[in-house]
């Protein structure tokens, strides 16, 4: 800077200082008038707030002065100061949503990356789950939908960080929970989601995942508001899997029927072939797609009141979601409740209160025995009818060959209802013992109940095959309640050019869950679902948990040119045994505004700000189990002596009284850049994270003699391996609010590279997920120097056509266990010993994307709005299950009519192998089952109009502020080379929550094509 | 604000409170779902209860594959499609079989059960004063805990061959090598004999117990496996208060109104109880599945069909066929053979009678009370005869042999009856044929014959054609040739998880051919 400008702002400021002027104004923004806004000089540590009606007046303002105008969430407006006597100012909302800053209740932290998602984008989404209504909106965030209402929805926070349970933190008000089912989006004011270790050590023990933070909806002076808002629409999936007919089912059970005797063909003939050459299916031909799958409704109304005085203020929330699922008899409703209220009761105490009441009810697509629902629908004969002449559900005979379930009368005759009733709620005081000191208590509360009613009732199918004179009746009844006991003291002062902040928390956390399962059965009747009979049963067990924390946080900013923040916490869990169960979680932080700087003069750089950060977090999620550091005998392992159950006590755990803490170092390095007064954004974060004393059950050699599972005997959690994970998140927002039509775009793009450092001591890969059946072996692993969860197998490469090629390629073929023959699958011999076995596996996939993006534009015209959202994922493999429904043959199934051009004869070059009866090689685990999940998929495209307040004055009598009415389309186009029926791959859970079925698609309910509709009329 | 600086005052001593209040000590909890090991066998229901568990493993056992596998991989079945039944009949199982994997699991978690039993004896004696149980509780615990350990490491060694010996409770969750057969076969005797000096003799335990008699005679059946024949001859000479049933009375063998009669020597038991669906296929002991679902599917599905080579094993006059093989509709079954066979919703002959519900009831299901025998009398009695041939007592033998003759009413082994039907017993020789032929037609169905096969060094030749309608196809080019290698399938793989997660095994360490 030229030392005579430097002369000039030097010269204007005494000025400044020496007359000193009042401005007055108000800033306003889409809502209306603005309060609490930030009102300051720039380069001045002058600054007031805007009060309830947005007003402000600020003094002692000089000519040549520049003030800003900010509020978190908007974008920044300066104004050069030239004598004005009022300034109104109009804030646009800033649609990147990003921030440095976040509040958490247990004070400030500054220099982090932190996502915000504000109401408006997701209040018009109807969606069970917040995480689905996240996909796409936040850069590091990476959501996997299941495609049933109510599902679970994955969230990974910046890659793969734990082998275990990889969900985020969720916290609703200061509360923490797991049981976002049960807010509805209309109540969310804003979702933060934090994600570097300044933020995240914050959050100490449990903040390795991430932390999403969910503020909802608080009162607001002035006059009292009334919004409703209801949509209706349409979920359809029109895409099919090529299945055979009939008549080419029937044909293929005779070419079956051929083979009896021959290698790889069955002992027996088909019967009903067999028994009757012409039989011809008497005219059936069932398309079990089309009965399975349906055309399913959605509605959604919700309603929001607010108001209140500048002493108390208030905000009732409301709301009724519906929603089918597309396979039959599934689907999905809730109803919620919100009320929250603050009150200043004296000038140094605000007491307030949040309360958010939630009921929802699911069915699941059922899974019985086992069977992925697809494999049954997919399996299914054909000629076997829905429904029999005699009314029974369809079924084969025990001659057919094919034991593919009836998958209509699965659904029909199992009911699994999950009801969830859930509280979260707080109250809080907020005392003010000094100038910037504050003291806040809070105690909150999480309580949920989930009950859970499963009547599996009495059956027979026509075909003689299955039936069950039994009806069973399981009930679980389990509560979950959880209290936080918060108590912060807070500094937070500026001294000139100084500012500082500082807090100490102290926080108590006790959670329990009670779990109660009855069950029963008998043949008396199915149309009873209580349980009643003398074989009624019932078992209970609970698991308490306790967390104790003290955290320490500080942050220093000089002249709002550099920052320095730091934390220190420190977490006392239950789950380690007592010498093992605390652990300290420091993390700092760095930042430097570069625009701030004298020095700094570059005009069209509105904002540049530098930062990075360092910090540790913790894990101590260990599933539902008590005390895994102890020994324990198993109560219920009973025998039957002498005819009568008697009572069996034995081992069933394998203690581990090493178990300690997860812990991760995670560093971020980023900047934020404004260009042309915030119209073009851009930020840019290298993340780097390492996880340590990974947390995973790991499975005991099965001679351990430990009951656990029926085939690998029991695992035990232990602290294994070092999972590194590293990566960029862009994020680019460009807008332009000039004229009529007003628009803005904003994409972000993350990548994340896991790779996992370390198993432990002996450095053996782990086998982690199975789907069995109908694999008997698992599906990934975890293995050092590989992505987490990589799928492992052989690798196919088309199908022997000739004994000659086998020859060939496989000269010690003969002498393999099980030799191959012509017809089945080529896989490759890895291991060159000249035969196929498991020692020719190897990595054949990762389901670890290389990168995810999303793209969102908006558009404002005269009233029209118009919001487009896409999103992708790419460089991603799945293990795709349906492979082997459509093509397995091994079983007198249906198949996909792709099994037609299967190999029949020596010198058939085909893609598809030869029918081999019975478990076999063809389908052992192999890159068969592998293909590119990868996909770009039209999430939303919204129109809406609101109607000219003028018609809404006519008709409503002034009574109504605005009236919106609008269209939307969900999941419309989806490109992808995968061939499954949906490229997102629902996740599944085991039992311990854990996220290692990723990328694994077990023919789950597709994402439908949605239309809807809605109207937002705000009174 | 000198007011708001006493509250700051008071606010700065409430939170120097809580800090102190919050202190570690409120945060470990206690575990009330479980039962902790160093304070147990302290009643004698809580000892009852750890023998109790040591049985647990053999119904999750014989839910299935206990009977599959033997019966699978012998010549007296052929398997459906089914894939629990195929790949054994076919010799095309792998390490990965997750059937195998069960089998193995069950047997050690078995073992299990009974090494907490055997390695807190001196935990019991402790307890005894002042408790409601005696040293010969004790006694009685530990020799059925022996008993069944040996019994687990009979399944495991007759499967797999060597396995990791886990006889220590304090180092059993420990990884371990393999051993060898021989040392898994010293470590069974070890503890039958164990069992034999510590249980009560069959009327003075309770009924389902294992028995004194029930140690000696599996004793004397391991002893004869090994070839110790005047040591089997010792064992099976002390097993007493057993006898034949009559002829009337042999269903009884088989059927669930029968159990625990004079000629059963051990049984697992079922009887029919489920907890929840989970509990019936859950297949891991925990919960209540007293349930065998062999009923279903051998009988119901026909999934594992008595071969046509045992059946015509059986002489025409033998009235043995219809009380084990269920063939057509000149077959009856049920209660006082009230019904005609084929049952309803049942696939139809041949099908086993042997251990189905249809001895009591008209239809099959799932839930299958029928306990499992795992010896006869009968067996003991065929195996005196065998031993006293190998020790050169001919005439002893034919006696023992003779017994079966005579219970069956079937002709004498030594007649001109029997001579012409193909069975002299002149010499060692014919002798060993008419063992092999009774052993065959007695105990078909009773998951004895592959292990009999084996040890006669008959595998080869008896299991290589398949034992369907062609197997005695006197042109060879006709009988179908099963996938039998003796090098290779007189044992199965090791499970993979098992080499996978012991890490003191390797791939080295798989049987030979897998």
């Amino acid at each position: 800077m030229k030392l005579k400008n430097l002369c000039i702002v030097f010269f204007l400021t005494i000025a400044g200082q020496i007359i000193g002027q009042t401005v007055t104004g108000t800033v306003t923004s889409n809502g209306g008038p603005l309060p609490g806004a930030n009102v300051t000089v720039k380069n001045q540590s002058k600054g007031v707030v805007t009060n309830f009606d947005g007003n402000y007046t600020l003094d002692n303002i000089s000519n040549g002065d520049v003030i800003v105008y900010s509020f978190v969430g908007f974008i920044s407006k300066e104004v050069s100061y030239s004598g004005q006597k009022e300034i109104n100012v109009f804030l646009d909302e800033d649609l990147v949503g990003l921030d440095e800053i976040v509040i958490v209740t247990y004070g400030t932290q500054r220099n982090t990356p932190v996502s915000v998602v504000k109401s408006e984008d997701l209040s018009e989404f109807p969606t069970a789950d917040l995480g689905q209504a996240l996909q796409g909106r936040a850069a590091g965030v990476t959501v996997t939908n299941g495609g049933s209402p109510g599902s679970q929805t994955l969230v990974q926070i910046r890659g793969v960080n734990t082998f275990g349970d990889g969900t985020p933190l969720y916290v609703v008000d200061g509360v923490f929970t797991n049981s976002i089912n049960s807010l509805d989006l209309s109540s969310v004011e804003k979702v933060d989601i934090l994600k570097d270790a300044a933020s995240l050590a914050v959050y100490g023990s449990r903040g390795t995942n991430g932390v999403v933070l969910i503020t909802t909806k608080k009162g607001k002076a002035g006059k009292t508001s009334f919004t409703v808002q209801a949509s209706a629409g349409i979920q359809e999936f029109n895409r099919r899997y090529d299945l055979m007919n009939t008549s080419q089912y029937i044909q293929f059970l005779r070419e079956i029927n051929a083979l009896v005797g021959q290698n790889g063909g069955p002992d027996d003939p088909i019967e009903r072939i067999n028994d009757n050459p012409l039989f011809d299916g008497n005219g059936i031909d069932t398309d079990w797609q089309d009965a399975y799958f349906r055309q399913a409704p959605l509605y959604n109304v919700n309603g929001n009141i607010n108001g209140g005085s500048e002493k108390a203020r208030f905000n009732i929330g409301f709301s009724r979601l519906s929603q089918d699922g597309v396979y039959i008899d599934t689907g999905f409703n809730r109803s919620t409740l919100n009320i929250n209220a603050d009150a200043s009761i004296a000038d140094w105490v605000d007491i307030g209160q949040t309360l958010a009441l939630a009921h929802s009810e699911t069915i699941l697509p059922e899974r019985f025995e086992g069977r992925d629902p697809l494999w049954n629908i997919i399996g299914q004969a054909p000629y076997v009818p829905v429904i029999d002449q005699n009314g029974l559900f369809g079924g084969t005979a025990s001659g057919d060959l094919n034991d593919a379930r009836n998958q209509i009368r699965v659904q029909e005759t199992n009911d699994n209802l999950s009801r969830f009733s859930s509280i979260i709620g707080s109250l809080y005081a907020t005392f003010k013992l000094a100038e910037g000191l504050t003291f806040r208590t809070q105690f909150g509360l999480n309580a949920n109940l989930n009950l859970f009613d499963a009547q599996n009732r009495a059956f027979e199918e026509g075909g003689g095959r299955f039936e069950n004179p039994i009806n069973f009746i399981t009930k679980n009844r389990q509560t979950v309640s959880q209290t936080i006991f918060t108590n912060t003291l807070a500094f937070d002062k500026t001294y000139g050019k100084h500012s500082v902040n500082a807090s100490a928390v102290l926080e108590q956390t006790k959670i329990k869950l009670e779990s109660a399962s009855i069950s029963d059965n008998n043949t008396v009747s199915s149309s009873i679902p209580e349980v009643f009979s003398p074989n009624a049963r019932a078992t209970s067990f609970s698991v308490p948990e306790n967390l104790n924390s003290v955290l320490f946080l500080g942050g220093y900013e000089f002249d709002k040119r550099y920052s320095v923040s730091a934390s220190g916490r420190r977490d006392t869990s239950s789950r380690f045994a007592p010498e093992n169960a605390s652990e300290w979680f420091f993390s700092g932080a760095l930042g430097w505004n570069v625009t701030n700087e004298s020095f700094f003069n570059v005009d069209w750089i509105n904002n540049l700000k530098l930062r990075a950060s360092y910090g540790e977090t913790g894990n101590n999620r260990t599933g539902n189990t008590v005390n895994q550091f102890l020994p324990t005998l198993g109560l219920n392992l009973p025998s039957s002596i002498n005819n009568e159950t008697a009572t069996g006590i034995s081992p069933n755990n394998a203690a581990n009284p090493d178990i300690r803490w997860e812990t991760q170092i995670k560093q971020n390095y980023g900047f934020n850049l404004g260009i042309l007064n915030d119209q073009i954004q851009v930020t840019v974060d290298y993340f780097k994270n390492r996880s340590e004393d990974l947390l995973i059950p790991v499975e005991l050699a099965a001679s351990a003699g430990i009951p656990g599972n029926a085939q690998t005997g029991p695992s035990v959690i232990r602290n294994v391996g070092i999972v590194d994970v590293k990566g960029f998140e862009f994020t680019l927002g460009y807008n332009d609010y000039k004229g009529d039509f007003k628009w803005n775009f904003w994409a972000n793009l993350t990548t994340a590279q896991n790779v996992v450092e370390s198993l432990g001591v002996s450095g053996e890969p782990i086998e982690r997920a199975r789907l069995n059946p109908p694999f008997a072996a698992p599906l990934n692993r975890l293995a050092v120097g590989e992505a987490p969860f990589h799928f492992f197998g052989l690798v196919a490469d088309g199908v022997f056509s000739t004994q000659e090629q086998i020859d060939a390629e496989l000269p010690n073929n003969s002498s393999a266990a099980v030799p191959v023959q012509p017809g089945d699958v080529r896989y490759l011999d890895i291991s060159g010993n000249g035969q196929i076995g498991l020692e020719d596996r190897a990595v054949i996939g990762d389901p670890n994307p290389d990168f995810t993006y999303s793209v969102n534009l908006r558009a404002e015209y005269k009233g029209w709005d118009f919001n487009v959202l896409l999103n992708g994922v790419q460089g991603v493999d799945a293990f795709n299950s349906n492979i082997y429904y459509l093509e397995g043959l091994d079983n007198g199934l249906n198949y996909g009519t792709r099994v037609i051009r299967r190999w029949q004869n020596p010198g058939d070059i085909t893609d598809i192998p030869r029918f081999r009866f019975g478990s076999n090689i063809n389908n052992e685990i192999s890159s068969r089952y592998i293909e590119d999940a990868s996909y770009l998929r039209l999430r939303n495209v919204t129109v809406g109009y609101n109607l000219p307040s003028n018609w809404i004055n006519k008709s409503g009598n002034g009574l109504i502020k605005k009236l919106r009415v609008y269209v939307q389309g969900q999941n419309l186009l989806t490109l992808t080379n995968y061939t499954g029926l949906d490229p997102e791959i629902a996740p599944f859970y085991n039992a311990l929550g854990l996220v290692d079925g990723l990328g694994i698609d077990r023919s789950a309910q597709p994402r439908p094509v949605t239309v809807l509709s809605g109207i937002q009329i705000e009174f | 604000m000198k007011k708001i600086s006493n509250y700051f005052l008071g606010f700065a001593v409430l939170f120097a409170l809580l800090l102190i209040a919050a202190c570690d000590e409120d945060v470990p909890v206690e575990n009330t779902n479980a039962l902790n090991p160093e304070i147990f066998f302290e009643s004698r229901s809580q000892v009852e209860a750890a023998v109790n568990s040591a049985y647990n493993q053999f119904q999750t056992l014989y839910q299935r594959v206990g009977y599959v596998f033997p019966d699978a991989i012998s010549d007296e079945v052929v398997a459906s499609g089914d894939p629990n039944f195929a790949p054994y009949n076919r010799f095309e199982f792998n390490a990965t079989l997750d059937n195998i994997a069960l089998y193995w699991t069950a047997c050690f978690n078995g073992v299990g059960a009974c090494n907490f039993v055997i390695g807190n004896e001196d935990r019991m004696r402790a307890n005894t004063e002042g408790s409601d149980f005696s040293n010969e509780d004790i006694d009685n615990a530990l020799g059925q805990a022996y008993y069944l350990r040996a019994l687990y490491y009979y399944h495991l060694v007759k499967r797999f061959g060597g396995v990791p010996l886990k006889i220590d409770v304090l180092t059993a969750t420990e990884d371990q090598p393999r051993a060898t057969a021989d040392q898994v076969y010293n470590q069974i005797i070890a503890d039958l004999q164990m069992s034999t000096s510590l249980t009560s003799p069959k009327g003075a335990t309770e009924t389902g117990r294992v028995t004194k008699e029930a140690a000696y005679a599996m004793l004397g059946k391991v002893y004869l496996h090994r070839q110790l024949y005047p040591e089997a001859q010792d064992a099976f000479s002390n097993v007493i208060n057993h006898s034949l049933l009559p002829i009337e009375e042999y269903r009884d063998n088989f059927s669930e109104t029968g159990e625990h009669n004079d000629e059963s020597m051990f049984e697992i038991g079922y009887n029919g109880e489920v907890g929840t669906e989970a509990e019936r296929w859950a297949q891991t002991g925990i919960g209540t599945s007293e349930v065998t679902f062999r009923s279903q599917d051998y009988t119901g599905w026909a999934n594992a069909r008595p071969s046509t080579k045992v059946i015509e094993e059986f002489e025409e006059d033998d009235p043995r066929l219809d009380l084990a093989i269920l063939q057509d509709e000149d077959n009856t079954y049920g209660p006082g053979d009230a019904f005609q066979f084929p049952c309803p919703g049942c696939v139809g002959g041949p099908v086993w009678y042997k251990f189905s519900q249809l001895y009591d009831e008209q239809n099959v299901s799932q839930n299958s009370g029928v306990n499992v025998r795992i010896m006869r009398y009968a067996d003991v009695v065929l195996m005196q005869a065998e031993v006293e041939m190998n020790l050169g007592n001919n005439d002893v033998a034919v006696d023992f042999l003779n017994e079966i003759r005579d219970r069956a009413g079937m002709p004498r082994y030594g007649t001109a009856t029997m001579d012409a039907r193909g069975f002299p017993v002149n010499t060692r020789d014919q002798i060993f044929r008419a063992i092999v032929h009774e052993r065959f037609v007695e105990l078909c169905g009773e998951q004895v014959r592959f292990d009999d096969l084996v040890r006669w060094n008959l595998d080869d030749q008896e299991l290589s054609i398949f034992p369907d309608a062609n197997f005695n196809n006197p042109d060879p080019s006709l009988q179908v040739i099963r996938n039998y290698d003796p090098s290779v399938h007189r044992v199965m793989p090791i499970p993979q998880n098992e080499i996978d997660a012991n890490t003191q095994m390797s791939a080295g360490d798989q049987n030979p051919g897998y």
